[in-house]
């Protein structure tokens, strides 16, 4: 893994937060607060991570600020799971105790519930794109859709893309902040206006 | 043309997200982060308080991040301090090693007349010493450890030749000179 030295490695912990904190925005000012310390805790373990981890594909700088954001991203996405289903954990462990003798399977209800999250993903990720298609085919951005069926044909590159759609890589960057504003209220309005769950 | 299911499109769209937003913030200057931590609610000199330690005491030469006259400079230097401690514990070791040498080469002086004296088998006695070393080497104790090999030489020189005998001299080497088998340290 790549050396950086101390003023460095705060200035990327400055971003990394930054990104934290603009993936954990909510316009409920109830939950700002909690938010705020969910990205800081995110980030934090995030380096945390990566130090422990010291992964050895990470030979750049730029490296470092992607796989840091990456962590960042999982660690929330882990906040966000261990959040929602705590309740629903709760209940479960309280069947199992309940349970004459502790049965070593996983309970129905533990079932139910992961099955019933696992739809919810499906249909809220279906629902998501159907719409983003939707929105992209109405504002005619050929250039947007035409990256989204890349992706779903595993063309992820922006290179591959660009030939594939015979445009230029700037093209393709400049669609994908535009796909991603679209994306972004799409998301919003499937998750209630709020974040949350995203 | 195989066709990904939605969810795997939608982690590539917010993973792709992600990358360009880290991008854009990398643009961004100083002044413009703080401000933007300040807007958020979060002190950026606080919150700079619980950084973990840099992975490394040097930045890659010509770095996009850094000014250009702290390019290549330490940050901190615990390295030196690691390698003298180092060095002063070796040493420490090797003196030890000699004084406690000399004082059983007396010992043996006087021993080697005894085992003449009372006919006790010196090849016995040298495996014992060699038990006795391979015990010491277990407890880490590499100075009790050489001292017995030593001794038992002495008494059998080629019992030097067996692999423990072997293995336990490397283990001591390596344990009291963790430098020298590293060149260009």
């Amino acid at each position: 893994m790549i050396e950086v030295a101390k003023q460095e490695w705060e200035r990327l912990f400055k971003e990394v937060l930054v990104a934290a904190l603009r993936m954990t925005h909510t316009k409920d000012s109830m939950l700002v607060a909690t938010h705020r310390d969910r990205a800081r805790e995110a980030t934090q373990r995030a380096f945390e991570r990566c130090l422990r981890v010291r992964p050895a594909e990470v030979r750049s700088v730029d490296a470092l600020r992607a796989y840091l954001v990456k962590a960042v991203r999982s660690e929330l996405s882990h906040a966000n799971d261990e959040q929602e289903s705590r309740l629903e954990r709760e209940g479960a462990a309280a069947v199992e105790q309940a349970t004459v003798g502790g049965s070593v399977h996983t309970s129905a209800e533990v079932i139910h519930l992961d099955a019933a999250r696992a739809l919810r993903r499906r249909n809220r990720a279906a629902l998501a794109i159907e719409r983003l298609r939707e929105e992209l085919t109405a504002q005619s951005d050929a250039i947007a859709l035409g990256t989204v069926d890349c992706i779903a044909a595993g063309k992820t590159e922006p290179a591959d893309q660009a030939a594939f759609l015979k445009c230029s890589v700037e093209e393709i960057y400049a669609a994908r902040k535009r796909r991603k504003r679209v994306l972004e209220k799409i998301l919003d309005a499937l998750d209630g206006g709020d974040k949350e769950d995203a | 043309m195989s066709r990904r299911h939605p969810e795997e499109i939608l982690a590539v769209l917010e993973e792709q997200a992600a990358e360009d937003e880290a991008r854009a913030i990398a643009k961004m200057s100083d002044a413009a982060l703080d401000d933007e931590l300040r807007r958020a609610g979060v002190d950026p000199e606080k919150a700079l308080e619980n950084v973990p330690a840099a992975p490394g005491a040097f930045a890659p030469a010509g770095s996009a991040l850094l000014p250009a006259d702290n390019a290549g400079k330490p940050s901190r230097a615990p390295r030196r301090r690691v390698r003298w401690s180092v060095a002063w514990t070796g040493a420490a070791a090797v003196a030890a090693c000699l004084a406690i040498a000399f004082a059983l080469s007396q010992k043996d002086d006087t021993r080697e007349d005894a085992v003449a004296a009372h006919g006790r088998d010196p090849t016995r006695e040298a495996s014992e010493l060699r038990d006795q070393a391979f015990a010491a080497c277990d407890r880490e104790e590499w100075a009790l450890c050489q001292i017995h090999l030593d001794a038992a030489k002495r008494l059998d020189p080629r019992g030097e030749e067996s692999a423990r005998v072997v293995r336990a001299r490397q283990a001591v080497h390596d344990a009291l000179f963790p430098d020298a088998s590293m060149p260009g340290q």
